[in-house]
């Protein structure tokens, strides 16, 4: 547990610069000039096509979650 | 954020996935891991006014495993295959003033051995007109196991070990997620997640030959031992770039750690070209390194010391590489149009996506997945207009 929570720390503090600086790095974009980002590809979450290779991955690798798919339930045991 | 449109959208997808492997854990953890799987889901989404919208997903797997067909020695046994039916509600509703959504959700999937349920709720507000927003969500998921043991202990039992204590599993999830606008051609999502899994975490099926017992033969020495708590802290960041008209670039990176010892950290990156006017090529391509469990030995390697062991693979030091191909086609009117029972179907893009997928050491694997969308809006009327 004490590496845990030294990794949990050190993941928020990662987090935190990587989102600092890309905070610093923004700019303000009026609604009308975000023709580019309100593309279907630009979306922020996996394509739905990837919906079964997410479930593969967490049942093929151990770590699993924060792609927008679930972290727990289920069995996954083939 | 803006009124729902009066648009229900239909999405149907179709996956055959196909693996081949040496470390199957229901024999120990050396082994075939041969496995093909075929999925189909279908999600509907409906607006249930300008604000609040109802989603439903329903979907089924059917797969047929070369090792858990190993539970009763024999080939071609009940455990050789199986189906797995699963489906969800999401009712959301938006406040369009305020900028906030929120959420509720409940799911259920059922297959021979497990069946679990499902619940959540998420709340999301956005700000600076749009340009930044934070989702927070909470999910409970409950598994019920039918506890199937090899063979071997069915008959003899478990020895001084006993039977393994529970037979339901709790998982609980609490995630964040932050997006922002960078630029006007970038924009990026910080996601962050908590679960805590607690109760039978262990597979019952799963053999353990001690040092000593490399004679898969003979009966296993025990079945797979693992704590009943485990804590996953993932973390993730997804930034989209489109530096032209016909181009985008999209990243994903993620790092993991648990209770458990497991560290995980994938990379991904996938080009979207949009050739002419329909046609879109999307490669891809995915590493990923994991340092495996403290618990995880091979075959053969442990010993009845040990409070906790599993020979299961997942949980093994491996790397990971995907690479795959997209192509989508979706012309600006739609594929076509037609008129059923006032309503007015398009059918709005066809999809197909194919990647290898290669586990060093010891396995390949190959998915296809086919996706086609429709969208169904009211038939105009023409008795209210001044036509």
């Amino acid at each position: 547990m004490p590496h845990f929570h030294r990794n949990a720390r050190r993941l928020a503090v990662a987090s935190g610069v990587v989102f600092g600086l890309g905070s610093v790095a923004c700019t303000a974009v009026a609604p009308y000039e975000r023709m580019q980002l309100n593309d279907a590809d630009m979306k922020l979450a996996a394509r739905n096509t990837e919906t079964f290779e997410h479930n593969i991955e967490s049942y093929r690798e151990g770590a699993s979650g924060a792609n927008g798919g679930k972290i727990g339930g289920g069995c996954g045991c083939n | 954020m803006t009124a729902n449109k009066d648009v229900t959208q239909l999405d149907i997808l179709a996956n055959y996935y196909s693996q081949d492997g040496a470390f199957g854990a229901p024999q120990g953890g050396y082994g075939t891991e041969l496995l093909q799987n075929i999925a189909g889901l279908v999600v509907v989404t409906v607006p249930l006014d300008s604000n609040s919208s109802l989603g439903v997903g329903v979907g089924v797997d059917y797969y047929s495993s070369a090792s858990t067909d190993r539970i009763d020695r024999q080939l071609s046994t009940a455990s050789s295959n199986d189906v797995r039916k699963y489906g969800s509600v999401t009712y959301t509703e938006r406040r369009l003033g305020e900028g906030r959504t929120y959420r509720a959700t409940v799911g259920t999937s059922q297959e021979y051995d497990v069946s679990s349920f499902s619940g959540g709720v998420g709340f999301s507000q956005e700000w600076d007109r749009g340009a930044q927003e934070l989702t927070l969500t909470g999910q409970v998921f409950v598994d019920q196991w039918k506890l199937i043991y090899p063979i071997e202990f069915r008959r003899t039992g478990f020895g001084d070990r006993g039977p393994l204590p529970t037979d339901v599993r709790q998982s609980y999830v609490l995630s964040a997620v932050y997006s922002r606008i960078v630029n006007r051609r970038v924009q990026m999502a910080l996601t962050a997640e908590f679960a805590a899994l607690q109760g039978l975490l262990s597979t019952p099926f799963h053999r353990i030959y001690y040092v000593g017992n490399a004679d898969q033969t003979l009966d296993a020495n025990d079945i797979e031992r693992l704590p009943d708590t485990r804590y996953k802290i993932p973390v993730s960041l997804r930034i989209n770039w489109k530096p032209n008209d016909v181009l985008v670039l999209r990243s994903f990176a993620r790092y993991y750690a648990d209770s458990w010892g497991v560290r995980g950290a994938s990379a991904e990156a996938e080009l979207a070209y949009d050739v002419g006017e329909a046609w879109t090529v999307m490669p891809f391509a995915r590493v990923y390194t994991q340092t495996g469990a403290r618990y995880y030995d091979g075959f053969a390697r442990h010993t009845a010391a040990a409070s906790f062991y599993t020979s299961d693979f997942d949980l093994a030091t491996f790397q990971t590489y995907k690479a795959g191909l997209g192509v989508r086609f979706a012309p600006v009117f739609g594929l076509r149009r037609g008129v059923i029972a006032s309503q007015v179907l398009t059918w709005r893009e066809v999809s197909l996506r194919g990647a290898f997928y290669r586990r060093d050491p010891g396995l390949t694997a190959f998915s296809l997945t086919l996706g086609t969308g429709f969208d169904i809006r009211r038939r105009p009327s023409l008795k209210n207009t001044d036509l």
